[in-house]
């Protein structure tokens, strides 16, 4: 069973997404981020939504709301930014992340590692 | 040219969304506009994440469970009262069905609060009982019970039309049982509401 602090797969990329996007983190943006990072997989973006809340309710995120704008027919955007837990739970995913990937070029090498790119 | 939806389908979309999510849901999709079928793909899978999100923050497995074995007890009960014929099957059939509207009001209803707004805490703000704590406790059961009233009436008035319809009346608890048995399983689901709340330090979680 997964620790309420520790973040999944998906939650690692939503993590990433708005770590990356900075202010400008909200709905559309972090989805289109996440399915960069996912590529070529294809993400809903209900699968972005649902997680965001999962997020929010673990202590991981926190949103506020923003001033309507024109461009979204006179409504507002859901703003998230990572608390401090949040980064905490990005930093341990990273780490291990790093383990894995040096790990595995021991075995698989660099002619793999520049496959990946 | 900034390219809209179809007013018609973000109508929908914002009817069927919940209430907390439909500002910023309807302002994304709209963000994302390109055509109306992108549009109702990216809905219909916006649509089903909030109703998951909403569900899940408003409502527990286990207090469904519970809920429904209460609704389920008060209909046998209001029909052991009635001295009607005990027909276990339509019961448990209308049980799910008022299930079904508590957990659409859960979703879609206004979450229960204090506000002065609203008709019973504005009473009980100018009643005599106002400061005292069995005022206070009954002054919540009202409020709890209003919101769950009509999805329990509503639920059964579904039932009973549908079998009216489609099957043999006399399947369905008597017409009397029925309207005690919405009475009894609304003040047993309050009372269970108000006892989980204040389990949890008087911090409401149902939205219903």
């Amino acid at each position: 069973m997964s620790r309420p602090d520790s973040a999944g797969a998906f939650e690692q990329l939503v993590l990433t997404a708005i770590l990356v996007l900075r202010e400008d983190a909200y709905g559309v943006t972090i989805h289109a981020k996440v399915e960069d990072l996912a590529r070529p997989k294809k993400v809903s973006l209900g699968a972005v939504y649902v997680t965001l809340d999962r997020l929010e309710d673990k202590g991981l995120i926190s949103s506020t709301l923003s001033k309507p704008t024109a461009e979204r027919g006179g409504r507002s955007k859901r703003c998230y930014r990572l608390d401090a837990a949040g980064e905490a739970a990005l930093q341990e995913s990273a780490i291990t992340a790093k383990r894995v990937w040096d790990s595995t070029m021991k075995i698989w090498g660099k002619d793999w590692a520049r496959q990946c790119q | 040219m900034p390219m809209n939806p179809p007013r018609f389908l973000a109508a929908t979309v914002k009817c069927l969304l919940p209430p907390p999510a439909r500002e910023t849901i309807l302002g994304d999709l709209h963000e994302r506009y390109t055509s109306p079928s992108a549009y109702a793909a990216d809905a219909a899978s916006a649509i089903a994440a909030a109703v998951l999100s909403q569900l899940r923050r408003s409502v527990s497995f286990s207090g469904v469970v519970l809920e429904a074995s209460v609704v389920y007890a008060a209909f046998v009960a209001s029909a052991l009262i009635q001295g009607g014929p005990l027909i276990l099957a339509p019961i448990a059939r209308v049980t799910a069905i008022v299930m079904a509207a508590l957990l659409w009001r859960a979703v879609y209803g206004s979450p229960l609060s204090a506000s002065k707004k609203d008709p019973l805490v504005a009473w009980w703000k100018r009643s005599r009982m106002n400061g005292s704590v069995a005022g206070r406790r009954l002054c919540k059961v009202l409020q709890l019970l209003s919101r769950v009233y009509l999805p329990i009436y509503f639920g059964c008035g579904a039932t009973w039309c549908w079998q009216l319809m489609f099957r043999n009346s006399r399947a369905f608890p008597a017409i009397m049982t029925s309207l005690n048995g919405v009475f009894i399983a609304s003040l047993a689901v309050a009372l269970l509401r108000l006892a989980s709340d204040r389990a949890r330090g008087d911090r409401p979680r149902h939205a219903a």
